[in-house]
């Protein structure tokens, strides 16, 4: 799984980490080599977690080189999962029927992919991605189903915007999930064949179109290129579409079925409907697209399409005014920032990377444009975030990263079973965090961009899902791997998950220096004198002889902190 | 020293000091001189996606108007399927959906209430206004995401980063004796829950024991003198100079401190719960009935819980073709219907039953003429469930509209309809703001009139402002 040039450039962990001690202690590194400090925030930014043999490779390469060699990395996989019949056969349990009708696989790879695969900001982003793109189990029952729609975000994620729309829009998941589908014109009357050939006497479905706007493209209202709202002149915003807009788009987005059923799996054989290939345009006997709804339609900005034309002119055309539009650079580049640095950009941040979206409208790299951009920007770099100056710069870690966060930091050993995951009666998963994978509870995914920070003005999305609840079940998790493991348990949990902390009681006669570690490592040495004091005081109560609970209880301890759980 | 919460949470390290109080409260509240029979609870259950409430109460004997809109597409629920009930106001029979057995007998029995036509409005609107613009409207109507923080807020234009449960319970909680949140969920934290001073506190639904709906683990009992436990609550009192740390701090601090609190609560039986076999809706209503039951330990006297079922955005599916009073929106009404019937029975048992209101909120209802995917598309105005023993209930209750009664009129491009032309769907415009909906629950709840427009900032533009459907 790892790459041989993480491999040949790896140092050990106790060596990196001592590196660290070294150069706070005023031993400078090579000169242009980047801090210990900003690399440790630039990988939180850009990959699933820091560990201390990447945070020595990044700081000897250089940040640029890092995100070119991210960019060419092999593109992670998820397993090819054979398509079964979408009722479970009754012969299909035990094994086959978690395999096949959960998305536990998906899940678990997932995980593993992050924890151990070397295209880190590919899948940061394609994770990003996802939440933005939904689809969900909610309304996609197979695994098989889910995962080439997955796949695609991953091997779109430093693609290009506009193609990824295209691909979407044509993914026969999320046909399904947001009913494009099988959606159909609505017969004239008196009837118009060369309108609507073959239709229905209801109206087109609604649901894709208005979610393609409101959520995957340009949002409610219009924007100025910083991503703030343009007001009109009475100070109100300015609505992007309204409801005409989108019984417009809806009429577009007909006439598309699934491509020719796949042959089902050999236990079964039969057929099984293609969730496999893009949608096809549904033809008569005589190649007619009879779903279709061929009339004019106005569009975004008053785009007229004349009508007429093809299925698949009309897609482009109307992909390309949405992709056109000048909401869209804003309206994802903010997203995209608040997903991977900050709830909380400045106006001319957002600004930078949107004219980064903007530029690259036509490029096949757009996304790796961007995402190089968001992570590269002086406002995402730096040893030390000055909380007088930028007291709301941060975002709070989401569950996923949360995890494997803290996995990767203290070299795990997964079966990636990490999603739902209940040890001694204690739910400790992401999806007990309100995070579980591939099933948010709606195309609105597990949390609004609009959320705010508890008691405080400032964005925090992530918050809408950090309670009182989760927050404990975060800490019972750093409670569970620290302490102990998340032991093996047959069929369905492997090998388990356990962290390797061996490397770390060397450092435990010296509570100072094993703190100083640890506060490099994970709050890329920005512990406040205070936050100090409260651990050296458990770690120095411990007797020396017990190294490996003064290492248990200084991780727990700075891993269920506020100051861990807000990456800053 | 008595302290009320909001006492408790006037202090710097507000999150903190609470925990030390609310855990020695607990041990001590059974002695403390309480009016046991000054309790009212709010429980709010929001149906997540847009339920279709036109499928919900369905005009029996006027059904042919619903039906010309439903049956050629295969929505309309057969009339001889209709649970009939007599609504004397509107003088006529009308019909809940097959599903909804439960809440039928409740009707019959007067404790279950509709409300009609309710959604956010910013001003009083219909047709004529709405099509001229010559009313403001709620921002991006037919939107989930915009709808939903309307119906929570109150707030139907603009933004708000409180809704209205929490400020209601900032203005009702202090008469509460320890600092147990006023608000708790089981669902998260949705902006209902959130107010000016009040926060929600997250525990996990039944089966879950109600002495472990919060747990932290690793520490022992009591964990008092534990030095990490201890350390990791000095922890959430530093580098408050930090925004999101002070957020996630607070959030922490609480559930740290509840979560002791807790420990103490055992797992009272709330019978005729649990229901068999469990459902989602189900187990969230049963651990609100085990909150309620340790009202008087926890020395609560106003709380306002919050439950949540999705699933309702049915878009596609949403009957079973040729059978329209099966398949998934009958599924997820058995399931309401079933859930709050035996959470009523649960608080009859418990002696509250007059003491303890139940209510939906949703999205919006959905067009009125379907899509052709046996679905349905957003819509805005739609019907309610109000449920309890000071319920005046087995009646319809709203704000009359165009054909002078609260019930719209059926009817594509008709009065009620922002639709216009041979197109139009069917999406009516509300007659009952959401303001007078939630202002009747939260001035029953105790919210005096004066402060009425603190927690419903636009009641002033509606009238009446309450509407009688509670005693």
């Amino acid at each position: 799984m790892e790459s041989a040039v993480f491999r040949v450039c790896r140092t050990s962990f106790v060596g990196a980490a001592l590196a660290f001690v070294l150069l706070a202690n005023g031993v400078q590194g090579v000169d242009a080599q980047p801090s210990w400090p900003d690399t440790v925030r630039l990988l939180e930014q850009s990959t699933f977690g820091p560990t201390a043999p990447l945070i020595a490779y990044v700081q000897q390469v250089g940040f640029e080189a890092f995100l070119q060699e991210q960019l060419a990395a092999p593109t992670t996989d998820y397993p090819d999962l054979p398509f079964w019949p979408q009722n479970r056969p009754l012969t299909c349990t035990g094994d086959c029927a978690r395999d096949n009708y959960t998305n536990d696989a998906l899940q678990r790879h997932l995980f593993r992919n992050a924890l151990y695969g070397q295209d880190q900001l590919r899948q940061r982003v394609a994770f990003a991605l996802s939440q933005i793109l939904v689809v969900s189990r909610v309304d996609i029952p197979l695994p098989s189903w889910m995962r080439g729609y997955q796949q695609l975000l991953y091997r779109s994620a430093l693609g290009n915007y506009r193609q990824l729309l295209y691909d979407v829009t044509l993914h026969p998941t999320m046909g399904r999930f947001l009913d494009m589908l099988n959606n159909r014109c609505q017969t004239r009357t008196p009837p118009e064949p060369t309108v609507c050939r073959n239709g229905v006497r209801a109206q087109p479905n609604e649901n894709y179109a208005r979610e393609l706007l409101q959520l995957f493209s340009i949002g409610t209202f219009a924007l100025n290129a910083d991503g703030t709202r343009r007001l009109d002149g009475g100070g109100g915003p300015i609505p992007t579409y309204d409801q005409r807009t989108v019984e417009a788009f809806a009429r577009v987005f007909t006439g598309w079925i699934l491509a020719p059923a796949l042959p089902g799996p050999s236990e079964i054989g039969g057929t099984v409907p293609n969730y496999r290939d893009p949608m096809r345009a549904r033809q008569d006997s005589r190649m007619r697209e009879d779903y279709h709804d061929a009339g004019p339609k106005t569009l975004l900005d008053g785009f007229e399409l004349r009508g007429g034309q093809s299925q698949t002119e009309e897609l482009n055309a109307a992909i390309d005014n949405i992709a056109g539009h000048p909401n869209v650079a804003p309206f994802i580049s903010k997203q995209l920032i608040q997903h991977l640095v900050t709830s909380n950009p400045t106006p001319a941040y957002v600004a930078r990377i949107a004219a980064v979206f903007a530029a690259g409208r036509n490029s096949p790299t757009q996304l790796y444009e961007v995402a190089r951009a968001i992570v590269l920007d002086p406002e995402a770099r730096g040893d030390f975030k000055d909380p007088a100056s930028e007291p709301q710069y941060s975002k709070l870690r989401e569950p996923v990263q949360f995890i494997t966060n803290i996995l990767r930091a203290f070299n795990a050993t997964s079966d990636g079973v990490l999603n739902s995951v209940s040890v001694g009666g204690s739910a400790i998963g992401s999806a007990d965090m309100s995070q579980d994978l591939f099933n948010a509870p709606s195309v609105f995914s597990f949390y609004p961009p609009t959320a705010r920070v508890p008691g405080e003005t400032a964005l925090g999305p992530q918050f809408a899902i950090f309670s009182s609840l989760t927050s404990l079940r975060r800490a019972n998790f750093v409670n569970r791997v620290i302490f102990s493991t998340i032991p093996a348990a047959a069929p369905n949990r492997p090998t388990g998950t356990s962290i390797d902390l061996a490397a770390w009681d060397s450092l435990a006669d010296d509570p100072d220096r094993l703190i100083e570690a640890l506060n490099g490592l994970l709050l890329h040495g920005a512990m406040s004198n205070e936050m100090r004091d409260a651990i050296r005081a458990v770690v120095e109560g411990i007797p020396a002889a017990n190294a490996r609970a003064r290492v248990r209880n200084a991780i727990y301890l700075i891993a269920t902190s506020s100051q861990y759980h807000v990456q800053r | 020293m008595t302290l009320t919460r909001r006492d408790v949470l006037a202090r710097s390290f507000g999150a903190f000091g609470a925990a030390v109080l609310a855990f020695e409260r607990f041990g001590l509240l059974n002695a403390l001189a309480q009016s046991a029979g000054d309790y009212r609870a709010l429980v709010c259950i929001f149906l997540a996606g847009g339920n279709d409430s036109g499928n919900v109460v369905i005009p029996y004997d006027d059904y042919s108007t619903y039906a010309s809109a439903r049956q050629a597409s295969g929505l309309a629920i057969p009339q001889a399927s209709l649970l009939r009930i007599t609504v004397p106001s509107m003088g006529a029979e009308f019909g809940l959906h097959p599903s909804l057995t439960g809440l039928q007998t409740l009707w019959g029995q007067g404790r279950v209430a509709v409300v009609c036509n309710v959604g956010p409005l910013v001003e009083p609107t219909n047709r004529d206004a709405y099509r001229n613009r010559t009313v403001r409207i709620p921002t991006n109507l037919f939107s989930h995401s915009d709808q939903v923080n309307q119906w929570q807020t109150s707030v139907a234009e603009g933004t708000s980063s409180t809704g209205w449960g929490g400020r209601t319970a900032d203005r009702t909680a202090a008469c509460n004796a320890t600092s147990f949140p006023p608000v708790t969920s089981m669902a998260g934290t949705p902006i209902f829950t959130i107010g000016s001073v009040e926060r929600p506190l997250a525990i996990a639904a039944a089966p879950t024991r109600l002495d472990g709906a919060l747990r932290l683990d690793g520490f022992p009992n009591p964990p008092d003198n534990d030095a990490r436990y201890v350390a990791l609550q000095n922890l959430l009192l530093v580098d408050q100079d930090k925004t999101l740390v002070r957020g996630a701090s607070r959030v922490t601090g609480e559930a740290v401190a509840m979560e002791r609190a807790l420990r103490a609560a055992g797992d009272p039986a709330v019978p005729p719960f649990p229901l068999n076999p469990r459902t989602s809706l189900g187990n969230q209503l049963e651990q609100i009935a085990k909150l309620i039951s340790l009202r008087n330990e926890l020395g609560m006297c106003r709380q306002i819980f919050f439950a949540s079922l999705g699933g309702f955005d049915t878009h596609n599916g949403q009957v079973v073709g040729g059978n329209p009073a099966a398949g998934t929106h009958a599924g997820l009404l058995a399931q309401v219907s079933n859930a709050m019937r035996t959470f009523y029975d649960a608080t009859v048992a418990l002696g509250v039953a007059s003491q303890v209101v139940t209510f939906t909120l949703s999205d919006f209802a959905r067009t009125l003429v379907p899509n052709g995917n046996l679905g349905t598309d957003h819509a805005w105005g739609s019907h309610h469930f109000v449920m309890g023993g000071s319920v005046l209930g087995g009646d319809f209750y709203g704000v009359p509209g165009p054909n002078g009664t609260v019930f719209p009129t059926l009817a594509p491009n008709g009065p009620d309809d922002t639709d216009e032309g041979g197109n139009a769907r069917g999406r009516f415009i509300p007659t009952t703001a959401t303001d007078q909906y939630g202002a009747t629950l939260a001035a029953w709840l105790g919210v005096a009139g004066a402060d009425l427009p603190a927690v419903f900032p636009n009641i002033g533009r509606f009238g009446p402002t309450t509407l009688g459907f509670l005693g």
